[in-house]
């Protein structure tokens, strides 16, 4: 372990001399979280939180912080990973580096002034006092690291009763590199008082070059504001994807977030809300898509701080070949969060006898006028369905495809964007089309 | 009773000259833990040598481990060189000699529970006559059982008559090495029970731990081992509902259960031990590991359990179903009021082809209670069409307490199909007034929805227990309504 933490170091030294100049107002706050990492170390299977995600194979790996210049790239070559241009703003981030000419920001957006790149505003104490503020780094070692080595980051700030009607979409990029690289991003979303916004946020690799992706989004919604929240993850099989999002919603806030995990060998995806006003709600949705060796996991906590909050939550996830995947779910009802109204529902499709699903929905219940439920399946298709859409003259695989689309399309429904539905729409034909490959082959 | 310092360092002393010499009296182990308090326990119950090296091992294990955190509970830490190791079968002249001086509290609920008087006196301690009924009832047991080819007896008992049993079945199923607090059972059990029911017998009767007569006094490691061979059954009830008297803060006992094919375990418990008073002092730590292993095909385990009594329980009877076609069952009760706190659950670990596990877990907690059902459901990659279907329901009372669900999951079969579902509520107080307003107290209002929400578990228990079961939830909850 000692190796691997000294291996950090001396990419984070080498990367303080060759970033002097642009970094010189996060010095202090780097080096702190640098040597909080040291103390810390990377997670291990023996804690709870990573019992069923081994990482040492992330840990073994060779990653630095990427100093080449970015390729240049047009508009068709990302052509694919965006979402129709009429319909959302785009903000594209090449390996770690705003793209001016790729991205395209919707009038109503920059009217407001919402979106601004880290460096924009790096001397301002707005940025020191904010950044880190909900997710701490002093017990993580991934939000430490994120914070030792960061790239730029986008900033959102909505004003208030400001409405962005077009959804901004946050594309993150990772080009080919000769070395295994790795990226620190980093978003921070304020929305305040009875404002609106919706946030796309989505992750992609133009090629399968190894490297390491470690993200940490902090929100915040205000009082009576609305956030919808995309997470789409579409990356390479070679890439180690690490997501810390924190999320803090005030009275009456509402906060709606949907999480697409497809890409990646290994996908951890921590998503925590914290209900800290009354009559906050929260209404999360996941669905994954393993295949092949990947391992993914996803790990939300819904915290209900105040009174007459409400969570909705609902994951599902289908898995082939050798992969697996992982579902941890806490919620928690605090002593004065009573009128609590929480349901959470894991589903699972296991389509190959070599995949593995652990789902593990808790509830931690500290207050007695609450209603709270959670459950959990896990299973295959329903061979009853399949043989009457057989009778009825479609081949197995039409019959399989039916079935797992309907399985799938309920979370992707829930997302309620046209141009958004119809990208992911397209994302799971042509997951199930690659599949339908594999089991042919 | 006092213990004879001198005489234990001259006897340790010895050992390395002579080896052991046991011919000394001695009533109490001075305090403390160490490998020649193994060897001294082991040579006291004149165990074979085997016995005695599997205890070390077991001991040397457990120096190295570390006592689990992860359970939901929070106490003191206990000291384990502050605890006596051996203390020989209590005289009953130690105890109260009459019901007057037995703890007037206790007796009311005796009272409350409908035990009769010389029960009363059995579990308050009291000297009672050798032709004391339950013992002369015993007795006729066990000639009934004799002739169906049934062991039942105390564990040292089997360990001296039957050792080729033992040592065939001893930590098949809970390793000596298996967790913190098996380790250290195995290395200073005291006694418990042995069950063995030969082929394609059904066991004429209920066991009960209960008419077991030396069953008093079994100490804190009890170890329990029961095999049923190809074809049995066999019900065995452990506990007792009314609260027993006992000097022993920790108890850390370990259950071995193996079915072999086409056998049949039941396994009930209910536990009442002194839960503290009611500011959360004193009161029984309860760590079990208790688990069944359905080795043949079409065999089945069944758990039910009633957990209304210690200050903490951390307790989860588990099935390990190897067998194809064998079932295992889990229904449990668990109750915490005042400052209570309850970590329990299942393990169903899925192995042979077609097995279902059942698990039913209803948990209520009123005052400062903390309540948490803790399970996991592994179906492994043989396991083929496994099934598993698990609900549990919690309960509040009072806003001061705490329910929590953590259950895991890990399926490695496609055609597994697996189920989980949780819920937690409070009793409505439309509920509490219609019920009022019908002319039934608030307490019996509450003690009616909390056996109704009960009801499923208490099916699975042997009639008698389940009239229990309910008397002894109503006074457990006592005082919880304001």
């Amino acid at each position: 372990m000692s190796d691997t933490i000294n291996r950090y170091k001396q990419q984070f030294k080498a990367m303080m001399k060759s970033r002097d100049g642009d970094i010189s107002s996060t010095v202090e706050l780097r080096q702190g979280a640098m040597d909080c990492f040291s103390e810390l170390g990377f997670p291990t299977t023996r804690m709870e939180a990573w019992r069923e995600t081994d990482i040492s194979q992330l840990t073994k790996r060779d990653y630095s912080f990427a100093t080449t210049k970015p390729l240049d790239l047009s508009h068709k070559d990302i052509a694919q990973f965006l979402i129709d241009p009429a319909h959302v703003s785009t903000v594209v981030i090449v390996d770690g580096n705003y793209s001016e000419e790729l991205s395209s920001i919707h009038e109503t957006a920059s009217k407001a002034g919402a979106i601004k790149l880290f460096s924009e505003i790096a001397n301002n104490e707005v940025l020191k006092s904010t950044v880190g503020s909900l997710a701490p780094f002093q017990k993580d070692a991934f939000v430490a690291l994120n914070i030792a080595f960061m790239s730029d980051g986008i900033f959102i700030r909505v004003p208030k009763n400001e409405i962005i009607p077009k959804p901004i979409h946050i594309l993150y990029l990772t080009t080919s590199h000769e070395k295994e690289v790795m990226f620190h991003h980093r978003n921070f979303v304020v929305l305040e008082e009875g404002s609106e916004a919706t946030i796309i946020e989505h992750y992609a690799s133009l090629d399968g070059s190894p490297s390491l992706t470690n993200v940490v989004t902090e929100m915040i919604v205000g009082k009576n504001a609305g956030l919808r929240h995309v997470k789409i993850q579409e990356e390479s099989d070679r890439v180690d994807h690490i997501a810390t999002t924190q999320a803090d919603i005030q009275s009456n806030g509402n906060y709606t977030t949907s999480t697409f995990l497809v890409g990646s060998r290994l996908g951890r995806n921590d998503l925590r809300v914290r209900l800290a006003g009354k009559g906050a709600e929260c209404s999360m949705s996941g669905l994954v898509l393993a295949s092949e060796e990947q391992h993914l996991d996803n790990h939300t906590l819904i915290d209900h701080e105040a009174p007459y909050c409400t969570s909705r939550e609902l994951f599902k996830g289908i898995h082939t070949d050798s992969s697996r995947s992982v579902f941890n779910g806490c919620i928690v009802v605090r002593k004065d969060a009573q009128q609590t109204n929480s349901e959470q529902t894991n589903k699972n499709l296991l389509l190959s006898d070599n995949a593995v699903v652990n789902s593990n929905p808790q509830l931690e219940i500290y207050a007695d006028d609450v209603s709270c439920s959670h459950g959990s399946t896990t299973g295959q298709l329903d061979e009853d369905a399949i043989f009457y859409l057989r009778s009825r003259g479609l081949d197995v695989l039409t019959a399989q495809g039916l079935l797992i689309n309907g399985f799938a399309n309920e979370i992707i429904d829930s997302v309620q964007i046209g141009a958004v539905n119809i990208y992911l729409y397209r994302l799971l034909s042509n997951w199930l089309a690659q599949m339908r490959i594999n089991i042919n082959g | 009773m006092t213990p004879k310092l001198d005489t234990v360092k001259s006897l340790t002393e010895q050992e390395y000259k002579y080896g052991f010499v046991t011919d000394i009296e001695q009533e109490t182990f001075p305090p403390g833990l160490n490998e020649d308090v193994v060897r001294a326990l082991s040579a006291k119950k004149k165990e074979p040598e085997w016995l005695t090296e599997w205890r070390l091992k077991a001991y040397r294990h457990w120096l190295k481990m570390e006592e689990p955190t992860w359970p939901n509970v929070h106490y003191n830490p206990v000291d384990y060189q502050a605890i006596s190791y051996y203390s020989a079968p209590k005289s009953q002249a130690d105890g109260p000699q009459s019901l007057d001086e037995v703890d007037a509290e206790l007796l009311e609920t005796y009272n409350k529970l409908g035990i009769p008087l010389e029960e009363q006196k059995l579990l308050a301690g009291v000297a009672v006559d050798a032709v004391f009924d339950s013992v002369s009832v015993a007795t006729t047991f066990k000639s009934e059982l004799k002739k169906h080819g049934v062991i039942f007896s105390s564990f040292s008992e089997a360990v001296q008559n039957h050792p080729e049993l033992i040592q065939k079945y001893l930590g098949t199923v809970v390793p000596s090495t298996d967790n913190f607090f098996a380790a250290l059972n195995a290395a200073v059990f005291s006694d418990g029970s042995f069950v063995y029911i030969p082929k394609g017998v059904r066991c004429p009767m209920e066991l009960s731990t209960y008419f077991r007569i030396n069953a008093s006094n079994t100490g804190q490691f009890e170890r329990t081992l029961i095999v049923a061979e190809e074809g049995s059954h066999v019900s065995y009830l452990e506990g007792c509902t009314a609260p027993m008297r006992d000097e022993n803060q920790l108890h850390a006992a370990v259950v071995e259960l193996v079915a072999l094919d086409d056998a049949e375990i039941k396994y009930s418990t209910v536990q009442n031990w002194y839960p503290g008073d009611k500011d959360g002092k004193g009161g029984i730590y309860n760590f079990v590991t208790k688990r069944g292993a359905c080795r043949g095909k079409n065999s089945k385990i069944s758990w039910t359990q009633v957990e209304t009594g210690s200050a903490i329980t951390w307790k989860y009877p588990s099935c390990i179903l190897q067998g194809d076609n064998s079932m295992g069952q889990f229904y449990s009760v668990a109750l915490t009021n005042n400052y209570q706190q309850a970590d329990t659950g299942t393990k169903m670990i899925h192995l042979g082809k077609n097995t279902r596990s059942t698990i039913i877990s209803k948990g209520v907690s009123a005052g400062f209670g903390q309540n948490s059902y803790r399970g996991m459901v592994k179906i492994m990659k043989g396991a083929e069409n496994a099934r598993n279907y698990s609900q549990c329901d919690s309960l509040l009372i009072g806003d001061k307490c705490g329910a929590h669900t953590f259950p895991y999951i890990d399926v490695r079969n496609p055609s597994a199909q697996m189920e989980h579902e949780a819920s937690t509520s409070t009793i409505d107080e439309d509920q509490i007034f219609y019920c009022n307003q019908r002319g039934i107290s608030t307490e019996d209002t509450i003690s009616m929805i909390v056996n109704g929400f009960c009801k499923e578990v208490f099916r699975e228990l042997p009639m008698e227990f389940a009239v229990e079961a309910q008397k002894l939830l109503e006074v457990s909850l006592e005082g919880s309504v304001g």
